[in-house]
């Protein structure tokens, strides 16, 4: 029997990840020349962690391609050699190459060896280079450093460390031993060891899964304080770790000289620790001060504050608590029927209910919420790369990244923004020349804005450049035969056409736009979230792409309407408004088809009651009521018989038990138990064509 | 000889610890084939002694718990265990210690010596004395 | 139940089985017990639009959304009134796209007997007509004849059926039995020729 560690890979791959977007916004802030050593510190761990990680489970290519990844690292930190542009090239591709192997391991895949013999060779060839003399920033030489290695310019002097190690519980549970540590700290130099087993209680109450043990040790040998951190890094957040040094043994003790082994501390700090880390020993509040410092930086990575939970786990309270909504509606339905003396007190009850039902179902829909900066922080990169390809100048404006939102959406909508930032890029922003002939700056600039509105999120992305070309739109899509020669479109009409299927008006294919994507692959992607993309575009000014989407898919606010005995519930954000028709404002077009005059325009009238084979109250336009709903850029008004409550429902799938309908979204249940459907207004007003049509 | 009281504290928390041990719990029985020599009072311990067995190594810890005589522990077959598995040893003998019952050891195991002696736990086994055919 | 039941189904020719037996208009028909999950009284249902007629519309059952199946109209009965004691069967299906859950409106359900697979006999051929598709058998029970149905095909072919559903073909000879007012005529895109 072996230990099953695979069950801990998908942690690792998940906080992989995480480190690895943390190092490459760390990347991208750094200064070239003049690094702040905090973000140095911060990419630093990342390459650690993962190396650490990596060993640990043995995904041996991984580890050794990070080993020398962590050479260049402390280079940079020991500020032995300059951060320069071609450097922070090859770290950014680093970042890229981990990605790519963490990916293929993950998913059990082949590693593409020759992109990573091919960088590994290029880091060790930076790390060869920066032997030669490195011009104006030598590092300070140091008085007690071996000249023999100028990587480590301080070789820590003999120390002797006390070392308090309380694991928590669940230490052994993340797959942490701490034998492992022990046995790599007795390797650093001399261990004395010391058990606390007061909190081990009885065998049988025992959690065999949990750490009850803590240790208190002494280290004696020439290790720094971050070679010892080190050794506990893979548990950070899991104990409680103190290190302070004991005073003397500043003289290497005749028997103890042994080099420190190069596995063990790969690199001990240098620039991370001030200057007082010197031979002598600092005062202890200095020294407290510089091991502050990479907490602060792993902090930033990863907060202890905070514990993975499985997204099972919260979709499965998220059920739970859908299904106590529903319950709790139908004993307030039930409790508006009460009569007698505790009546009042039932209902009085049921109100503090509800309360804490809504409460309830906010706090489990926030766990689930992220701020979109998940998704944004990987536009500098693509920003920097692009602009850099084309020889566009273009900066990128991200605001409102701490906007939340649920994590099955924040996984859907990074595909349809990038390709919505990459059009922008491509298409919209102008080549310098070009800007400054039109008499705008020669730097264009790309702006991503994300907000909530309503119940729903609106992510802009907005560009200052040349804006939609009205009539190359236009002429492409008579081309190919989306439009009749003889038609004339309005501006909004034409800006629709772009989302049509197979639409493109690069006038030559770049390899951003030819990868076979277009805009409807980005509309339809943002439609199955159940949420629209607008467009709003002038002519030399730019253009404006908003995706408007639910916060959330597992519930929708929505409008009630009632079509004879059947309620179905129209999502809000597919609303324009109600209104009730007088005779005088419905049209009949050639013959059968209603429509409706609305601000100017005339809209098609969808009679639901037809179109679902209901029984209506009444047929007559002008008794019932018309929404005014939106979907695909087109407006219609539905038909009903009247409008019920606006409420937010829980979404359950119909397609699990029956199949896809078409103008219907799904299906929930309502206050009494039965249920309604939800309908995708999109999906209606193409029935409704198709119906036409037939 | 073995009461069931005794196991069902520990198997309650089991159950009660939802998924990640799920891999854990259920395994077949920790005890192999018995080596020669080794008596009827003999607990021999498996080959792995690490954190996926724990729960297995803990029941067969605690079936001999309240054991009135001494428990001879055969190690010889050991050759992984980790900070679980010696936890639990270590539980076992202080346990039995406090209720005046003895803990002898048989056989060696070269990482039993250096798991104890890292973590610290060495005295708390007893071992110093016992150890040898 | 659950995956498990669905399973035991196909392999369940050896030895006895236990069949759930309910009485549809003169008929007795039985299902495999294992498929069962639940009888329960007639409540409203919701429509479904575009449903082919026999699916009457779909109702809560503690959360999830389940069709609903009136089998004298899939069986081309006479129509029976819904009332308190109208009861409904929850089953489950294995369709191409694993398990589903539905509910069939019967008149009465009778009771659990043991069926021996030896004792069931094949349905005997009615011409290319007939039901016998959907029929694993017959067998005698009592001195009454139940009808024992294989639910996968009966049911599993409305399943797929349904709008944008597992896509099974449809065959012609249904329509003749379910041509309730709005029903389709085989192999109508469903959506562009309902008519209201």
């Amino acid at each position: 029997m072996t230990v099953d560690l695979a069950q801990f890979h998908d942690a690792f791959f998940e906080e992989s990840f995480e480190a690895l977007d943390a190092m490459e916004a760390a990347l991208l802030k750094l200064d070239i020349g003049a690094p702040d050593p905090e973000l140095i510190n911060t990419i630093f761990r990342v390459a650690h962690s993962i190396k650490g990680g990596s060993a640990t489970f043995g995904f041996s290519d991984i580890a050794s391609f990070t080993h020398s990844l962590e050479t260049l690292l402390d280079e940079l930190r020991s500020a032995t050699m300059p951060v320069t542009v071609s450097v922070s090239d090859l770290l950014l591709k680093s970042v890229d190459v981990l990605r790519a192997m963490l990916r293929a391991v993950q998913a059990k895949q082949p590693i593409d060896s020759q992109r990573v013999s091919d960088l590994h060779f290029d880091l060790e060839v930076a790390i060869a280079r920066k032997s030669e003399p490195a011009p104006a920033v030598v590092p300070q030489a140091t008085a007690s450093g071996p000249d023999a290695a100028p990587a480590r310019p301080e070789s820590p002097a003999l120390a002797r460390w006390r070392i308090r190690f309380h694991p928590y519980r669940e230490l052994l549970a993340r797959g942490n031993d701490p034998l492992r540590m022990l046995r790599e700290l007795a390797a650093l130099g001399e261990l004395e060891v010391r058990v606390d087993a007061q909190m081990l209680p009885p065998l049988t109450e025992i959690n065999p899964q949990d750490c009850y043990l803590a240790w208190s040790l002494e280290l004696a040998g020439e290790v720094a304080e971050e070679a010892i951190r080190q050794v506990f890094e893979w548990a950070e957040g899991d104990c409680d770790l103190t290190i302070e040094r004991l005073p003397g043994e500043r003289q290497a003790l005749p028997g103890s000289a042994e080099p420190v082994p190069a596995t063990a501390a790969p690199a001990p700090a240098a620039s991370a620790l001030p200057s007082s880390h010197q031979p002598s020993p600092a005062p202890a509040a200095s020294r407290a001060d510089a091991a502050a410092k990479p907490e602060a930086a792993v902090n930033a990575l990863g907060d202890s504050g905070s514990i993975r939970v499985s997204v099972e786990k919260i979709d499965e309270l998220m059920n739970t608590v859908g299904e106590l909504v529903i319950t709790q509606a139908m004993l307030s339905q039930l409790g508006s029927h009460f009569d007698g003396p505790d009546a009042e007190k039932l209902r009085a009850g049921l109100a503090q209910l509800e309360r804490n039902m809504r409460e309830l179902q906010e706090s489990v829909m926030r766990v689930r919420m992220l701020p979109i900066s998940f998704v944004f922080s990987r536009f500098p990169r693509m920003m920097r790369d692009l602009t850099q390809r084309l020889g566009k100048q273009i900066e990128l404006k991200l605001t409102g990244e701490q906007t939340e939102l649920d994590k099955t959406v924040l996984e859907k909508i990074g595909d349809p923004l990038v390709h919505l930032v990459r059009n922008c890029i491509d298409h919209g922003i102008e080549s310098p020349q070009a800007r400054i002939a039109a008499g705008k700056p020669a730097e264009g600039t790309v702006h991503l804005d994300a907000c909530h509105r309503g119940g729903n999120i609106a992510v802009e992305v907005s560009d200052d450049g040349a804006g939609l070309d009205n009539e190359r739109i236009l002429a492409k899509a008579r081309a190919r035969g989306l439009v009749d020669p003889n038609d004339t479109l309005t501006e909004a009409e034409i800006h629709e056409l772009i989302f049509q299927p197979g639409f493109s008006t690069a006038e030559k294919t770049t390899d951003l736009s030819g990868r076979g994507v277009g805009m409807d692959v980005v509309r339809r992607n943002v439609k199955e979230l159940g949420g629209k993309v607008e467009v709003k575009s002038e002519p030399g000014r730019g253009s404006r792409f908003t995706i408007t989407l639910p916060l959330t898919l597992a519930i929708v606010d929505g409008q009630s309407v009632l079509v004879g005995t059947e309620t179905y519930i129209v999502p809000l954000i597919s609303i324009v408004e109600s209104m009730q028709l007088k005779a005088s404002g419905i049209t009949r077009l050639s013959g059968r088809s209603e429509v409706l005059s609305f601000r100017g325009d005339y809209l098609p009238i969808i009679r639901l009651h037809e179109l679902f084979g209901v029984e209506p109250r009444s047929r007559a336009l002008h008794e019932g009521l018309v929404v005014i709903a939106e979907g695909d850029g087109r407006r219609v008004g539905l038909f009903v018989d009247d409008l019920l409550g606006q409420q937010q429902v829980v979404i359950k799938s119909l397609e699990a038990n029956y199949g896809h309908i078409e103008g219907v979204s799904g299906a929930t249940i309502l206050g009494d138990g039965s249920v309604a459907l939800i309908l995708d207004v999109p999906g209606l007003i193409r029935a409704a064509s198709m119906r036409a049509a037939a | 000889m073995t009461t069931r009281k005794q196991q069902t504290p520990a198997k309650k928390r089991a159950q009660r610890r939802p998924t990640k041990r799920g891999s854990a719990r259920g395994r077949p029985a920790v005890v192999r084939g018995k080596p020669a020599g080794a008596g009827p009072s003999a607990l021999t311990l498996a080959a792995e002694c690490t954190v996926a067995e724990a729960d297995a190594l803990q029941s067969q810890l605690a079936r001999r718990l309240q054991e009135p005589g001494a428990v001879t522990v055969d190690v010889s077959a050991l050759q992984r265990i980790d900070t679980a598995g010696l936890q639990l040893l270590a539980a076992f003998v202080r346990d039995r210690r406090t209720a005046g019952r003895a803990v002898k050891w048989r056989g060696r195991a070269a990482a039993l010596d250096s798991a104890a002696s890292l973590l610290g736990v060495n005295d708390m086994l007893e071992r110093a004395g016992e150890v040898g055919r | 139940m659950s995956t498990n039941a669905v399973d035991r189904q196909q392999g369940a020719d050896g030895g006895s089985h236990q069949v759930l037996t309910f009485v549809l208009g003169n008929e007795t028909y039985g299902v495999d017990i294992l498929r069962v999950q639940e009888i329960r009284g007639w409540s409203a249902v919701t429509k479904i639009p575009h449903a082919p007629a026999h699916v009457l519309g779909v109702l809560n059952l503690r959360g999830s959304i389940v069709p609903i199946v009136d089998l004298r109209m899939r069986f081309a009965l006479e129509r029976a009134e819904y009332t308190a004691v109208t009861v409904i069967i929850v089953m489950s299906v294995k369709g191409p796209a694993g398990r589903r859950d539905f509910g069939v409106v019967v008149d009465g359900v009778s009771d659990v007997v043991d069926v021996n697979s030896a004792e069931v006999k094949a349905a005997p051929e009615l011409g290319s007509r007939s039901a016998t598709e959907y029929i694993r058998g017959l067998v005698s029970v009592a001195e009454r004849m139940v009808v024992l149905l294989d639910i996968d095909r009966l049911i599993g072919r409305d399943l797929a059926l349904s709008p944008g559903g597992e896509g099974e073909p449809q065959s012609g000879e249904r329509t003749d039995k379910t041509s309730a007012p709005g029903s389709l005529p085989p192999g109508t895109a469903i959506g562009t020729a309902h008519a209201a």
